[in-house]
């Protein structure tokens, strides 16, 4: 088939079904990229004689003889291009080429309709409105140098994974449990190794029987080892089973059609409830803890355990609260290769930690760490989803078994069924008073569902105990969390690691709280918040790593203050069936990721008169490695184009722990400014250093190195308001408008931290409004497509108001403080404040569908 | 997505009972269908014909969705009804570009949008039977029996959709309930007024239910009572309960949007 592609003609094959998208990418063709393969996330999008389509709709054949233009031919002299630049309009970049190129076909006036097919995950859609408006973000902060990666992208020329293939790479594809619990008798692959293409097949028994844990830590000791590459039990729908290798990817999927698998299925345990009651045991837990129990937290300060006044006991209230599961849905799905060499690997991953990858394959494998080689190339988005090694250890397997380049991309499809999700938890708070009616104590009780495997749910457990009870200064304090295993698709490591569950209670309870108390909910807290010097503790724990150094926690408090009262700037709907309301959270979380973490960078001054900056952190679309060279530029004076930066290669960059708990800035960005730091000593006896009167030393001496590992890190507040409309006939939300506080240290990227503000406040918006992940009494997933996952779109977005309080943190670098999570936190318990002033009903269960308010709305009438 | 099993699409055989009709392809290449490993292009056949007599508007099933509000220009509020129709579903202006008319009606969704317009403007589908076999014609308001299913035989394809004026004159109205901006409706609500026997309105329940429910009625709350006991559905956009529960604010708000329309 002959297809004219952005003027060029290009031959290729094809076949039966096949979509115009694969048919592009294996011509080469990569500008288009591969999101959901389904209509609904737009970033396939090419223009068919001058039409926008989405490829992956579109038969290949129907296209055969016709023009098709992609973003890399479009780009050139593109206004649109130069509008994206100016706005800074992308954050991974994966949904960049499907809007530029949607809108290249629009006219002015159908933009709305236009987008309601394309999905970006993590700007939150302001930037790209600001691109849309011809509003200039880079203008507006002048001294703030853009994104390094914008140029390749908006070229349409970026290499993501995907698109940097190896062309004799073997294609992998899973063979997926259709049952929750089942024990595998067989399998027969004799008709698939007959199948056209098939190269190997691999069973539980053709991989290692080692046990470890796909979720990903500085401390790997911190989850249990309780996965198998492949395994015979089945303990959830959708558990890899079977691999098949063949050389294209229709014949890997084709033949595992053909496998014959025998099972018997076990009873299954999908709910919390069956979980708890332990009759069906989904690993062998610990002796001492109870069946699926993971993991657990149970400590009360002493002021909590003192006994009661017998003369005034305690007035207790408990209040109930249950939040869902969520997927992270970052655009670019799961994909690794890998290719053999010199009895070791060269692997390639859409990650967020190579180096934790490299070391769990090397015990995996039973390799040296010098034999793995992991890089990590553009990455379109994680959100904790790629702190796991999912696709990785399965590829290198493969690779290693074959001696040939290995390749495995997930559909969206197993996005939703087999990677991992927010844990969901069922929280109760608890608060007493004393006997003038003071507010004195605060408890909080958790339980996690942690799915099939307990990756992350020792962290996520602890998180969502002490981003809920830390922010608060009492002495009588107690947490008590338990993380079960279910049968069902595994929970993990999601934005905000749990906090969001926490604040979600406490949040919900302080301000209902404050009502009662007939008090402003932000004057409420500020008399139980926490102050500079306070510990911050959960029971009789305290985080002895975090430190509540001098903060801006009062200016944000007084921001939003100033801001609930200034009146309604955005209208509601009109008619008197809608009722308004405003909202509040404070959010608390780690401006670092703690002792554990790490982080190393090298700087190397080059003969050519340019400074080469190597970090093992990775830039998972968060601008990281231009923040890395923004930090170096401040340090040595030296503008950021004199910078090179080369990141998250195990075989060329010092070592990282990786992109996680917001940690880039915190710890990679202060190894980067110590190394820098140490650089100008080498080479300069007075400072400011000049340049270009380097002396002319061996590249050793004009190389200096540094590591950074925190014993102790700050804690960073977010404060948010929201206010709702509500229509008490229907129970639909609308969300009028935002406002958000950030004690954010020194705001080093200005441009950058605001797009991860108002990505974190949309994805959060969703999972508080629409997404969740629905498990069908069977144990499977029920809504595993965009379709049927209802993420953010372009029409949801709602005007932010985002504020940085400035206050420089005594021990981030040069000031700053992580931000990437904080703006998360807060949003559910803001809007559902919000609703509860707008109609008097409290939230207690998210998302807060209709339905949920309707419901609550008809039993209170 | 890649359709997986496919030994063929074809472009100059007749369509047959034993393969799947291909139209714009939008749903077809991306929710896996019972396998059919025959696809039959209906492309490139002239089914996208659109025959006006001054009168009566015939129009081919491969007319793209898009296309719909502009050929209907000639019944200005039936063009911007199917305009408003199509901008309140999920799917971009990409898809409805390249989604068929044919295709929608055959699909059948729940929450389809052409089969509630075809009832509400009481249309006849003429159905293109085996070769050689002359077109049967049945009331659009047979032809959705359920969720994705309809009253077409196998061999069995919607060629075309026949508009009478008198159906076509008038105005009308639709309420959606949906999660967000770009889901598909919860429940949606249409009514139509013909100039010609105004007193009596149509209305046509969808998205909620499996099929589109319909009755004639002069008041939203005779509309209520006369849908009282229509089925309900219970999905990811909602349960049944709470569709019924809405379902008579809706129509109250349709009447009183109709109602906004003539004054
Ligand atoms: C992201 C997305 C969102 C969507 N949201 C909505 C929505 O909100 N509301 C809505 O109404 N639709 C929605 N759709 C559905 C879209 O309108 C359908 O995909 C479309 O109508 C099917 O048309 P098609 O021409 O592409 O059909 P195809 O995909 O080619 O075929 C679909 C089915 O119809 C059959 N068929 C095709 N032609 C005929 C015919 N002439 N007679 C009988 N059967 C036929 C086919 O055999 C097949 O079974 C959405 C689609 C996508 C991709
Ligand atoms: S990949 Fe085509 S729309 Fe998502
Ligand atoms: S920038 Fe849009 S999906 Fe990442």
């Amino acid at each position: 088939m002959k297809v004219e592609v952005d003027g060029q003609s290009c031959l290729g094959k094809t076949f039966p079904g096949q979509s115009l998208l694969t048919w592009l990418r294996a011509a080469g063709r990569t500008a288009p990229k591969l999101g959901c393969g389904t209509g609904d996330c737009g970033a396939c999008t090419v223009l068919l004689e001058g039409a926008a389509v989405h490829a992956c709709l579109t038969p290949a054949q129907r296209a055969a003889d016709r023009p098709v233009q992609t973003l890399a031919q479009l780009a050139e002299g593109s206004a649109g291009v130069e509008r994206w630049h100016a706005a800074q309009a992308f954050q991974c970049g994966y949904c960049t080429a499907g809007f530029l190129t949607t809108l290249a076909a629009t006219p002015p006036g159908q933009v709305d309709n236009a987008l309601k097919g394309n999905l970006c995950r993590c700007t939150g859609y302001a930037a790209i409105a600001d691109a849309i408006e011809g509003h200039s973000r880079l203008a507006d902060h002048p001294d703030c140098p853009p994104d390094r990666h914008g140029p390749a992208l908006l070229a349409g020329r970026s290499s993501y994974t995907a698109d940097i293939i190896p062309a004799e790479a073997l294609h992998l594809a899973v063979w997926r449990a259709p049952w929750a619990h089942a024990r595998i008798n067989s399998i027969d692959t004799s008709r698939a190794e007959a199948m056209p293409g098939v190269v190997a097949i691999f069973t539980p028994a053709d991989t290692p029987d080692v046990r470890y844990s796909s979720g990903c830590h500085a401390l790997p000791e911190r989850d249990p080892p309780d996965l198998r590459m492949l395994d015979g039990e089945i303990r959830f729908t959708g558990q890899r089973v079977a691999a098949v290798v063949a050389e294209t990817p229709a014949q890997a999927r084709a033949a595992l059609t053909a496998l014959l698998i025998d099972a018997t299925p076990q009873p299954a345990v999908t709910t919390l409830a069956e979980a708890k009651r332990g009759e069906v045991p989904v690993h062998p837990t610990a002796p001492d803890a109870a069946p699926n129990v993971i993991a657990s937290v149970n400590t009360a300060s002493a002021a909590w355990d003192a006994p009661a006044d017998a003369h005034s006991p305690p007035v207790i209230e408990t209040r109930h609260f249950r939040t869902h599961r969520a997927q992270h849905v970052h655009l670019e799905p799961h994909v690794t290769w890998a290719v053999p060499r010199d009895g070791g690997l060269d692997l390639t991953s859409s990650t967020q930690v190579p180096f934790l990858v490299q070391a769990k394959l090397a015990a995996l494998l039973q390799l040296p760490m010098e034999k793995i080689r992991v890089r990590k190339p553009r990455v379109g988005g994680g959100f904790g989803n790629k702190q796991e090694m999912l696709t990785e250890d399965l590829v290198a397997w493969a690779a290693l078994r074959l001696q040939r380049p290995v390749v495995w991309e997930f559909t969206r499809e197993e996005e939703f069924i087999a990677t991992t999700t927010r844990h969901p938890m069922e929280l109760t708070t608890q608060v007493s008073f004393d006997e003038y009616g003071k507010w004195n104590r605060l408890g909080l009780t958790a339980e996690a569902d942690t799915g099939a495997y307990g990756n992350h749910a020792s962290g996520v457990l602890h998180c969502a105990l002490f981003e809920g009870l830390a922010p608060y200064r009492f002495a009588a304090k107690k947490a008590v969390g338990q993380a079960y295993y279910t049968l069902t698709v595994p929970a993990g490591a999601y934005r905000g690691y749990g906090g969001a569950q926490g604040v979600f209670a406490v949040a919900s309870t302080v301000e209902a709280l404050a009502h009662a108390a007939g008090e402003h909910p932000l004057d409420f807290r500020k008399t139980h918040l926490v102050r500079p010097g306070d510990p911050l503790t959960i029971g009789a724990e305290s985080a002895a790593q975090h430190e509540l150094s001098p903060n801006a926690l009062e200016m944000c408090l007084a921001r939003v203050k100033a801001w609930s009262e200034g009146g309604d700037r955005v209208e509601p709907p009109s008619g008197p069936e809608w009722k308004t309301g405003t909202g509040f959270a404070v959010g608390l979380i780690t401006a670092g990721p703690g002792p554990m973490h790490r982080s190393s960078a090298t700087v190397t001054w080059e003969e050519s008169g340019r400074l080469t900056l190597r970090s093992g952190a990775a830039d998972v679309g968060t601008g990281t490695d231009t923040l890395l060279a923004t930090i170096a530029a401040e340090v040595t004076g030296l503008p950021a184009e004199r910078i090179d930066v080369i990141t998250a290669d195990t075989g060329d960059t010092p070592y990282d722990a990786g992109s996680f708990a917001s940690a880039t800035a915190s710890v990679a960005g202060e190894a980067v400014r110590r190394a820098c730091r140490s650089l100008i000593e080498t080479l300069f006896a007075s400072t400011p250093p000049n340049w270009d009167d380097a002396p002319r030393h061996p590249t050793e001496r004009r190389t200096a190195r540094a590591t950074f590992a925190p014993d102790r890190t700050s804690v960073s507040f977010a404060v948010q308001g929201m206010r709702v409309a509500v229509d008490t006939e229907t129970g639909q939300i609308r969300v009028l408008e935002s406002m958000t506080a950030l004690d954010a240290g020194r705001v080093l990227h200005p441009v950058a931290a605001r797009g991860q503000v108002e990505g974190a406040i949309m994805m959060a918006l969703g999972w508080t409004l629409w997404e969740d992940l629905q498990i069908a009494p069977d144990g499977s997933v029920a809504n595993p497509t965009l379709r049927r996952y209802r993420i953010p779109g372009w029409g949801d977005r709602i005007p932010m108001h985002i504020e940085f309080c400035e206050r420089p943190d005594p021990l981030g670098p040069l000031g700053a403080k992580a931000i990437g999570e904080l703006a998360s936190n807060g949003v559910a318990p803001a809007v559902a404040n919000a609703v509860r002033a707008a109609i008097g009903i409290t939230a207690r269960e998210l998302p807060l569908t209709p339905w949920r308010v309707w419901e609550e709305l008809t039993a209170s009438a | 997505m890649d359709v997986a099993g496919l030994a063929q699409i074809k472009s100059d055989s007749p369509p047959h009972a034993t393969a799947q009709a291909l139209a714009g392809g939008t749903w077809l290449m991306s929710e896996p269908t019972a396998a059919k490993p025959t696809w039959i292009d209906l492309a490139g056949r002239g089914w996208d014909d659109v025959t006006d007599d001054g009168k009566h508007l015939a129009l081919g099933a491969m007319i793209s969705l898009s296309a719909l509000p502009d050929h209907l220009a000639r019944w200005p509020e039936a063009s911007r009804l199917a305009r408003a129709a199509l901008a309140a579903t999920a799917a971009s202006s990409k898809v409805l570009c390249q989604a068929t008319l044919g295709g929608n009606l055959g699909l059948a969704l729940p929450f389809g949008v052409m089969n509630p317009l075809m009832t509400l403007w009481e249309a006849r589908i003429e159905v293109q039977r085996g070769t050689g076999i002359s077109p049967r014609h049945l009331a659009a308001t047979a032809l959705q029996t359920g969720d994705q299913t309809t009253a077409l035989a196998a061999d069995e394809l919607v060629r075309r959709v026949h508009l009478a004026p008198d159906s076509m004159r008038g105005r009308g109205a639709v309420q959606h309930l949906r999660l967000n901006a770009a889901s598909p409706p919860t429940l949606s609500v249409w009514v139509w007024q013909t100039d010609a026997a105004p007193e009596r309105v149509r209305v046509v329940v969808s998205a909620g239910t499996p099929s589109p429910q319909t009755v004639l009625a002069r008041s939203a709350d005779e509309a209520a009572a006369g849908l009282s006991g229509i089925p309900f559905l219970t999905d990811n956009l909602g349960p049944a309960e709470y569709r019924r529960g809405i379902l008579p604010v809706l129509l109250r708000r349709a009447w009183a949007q109709l109602e906004s329309a003539r004054t």
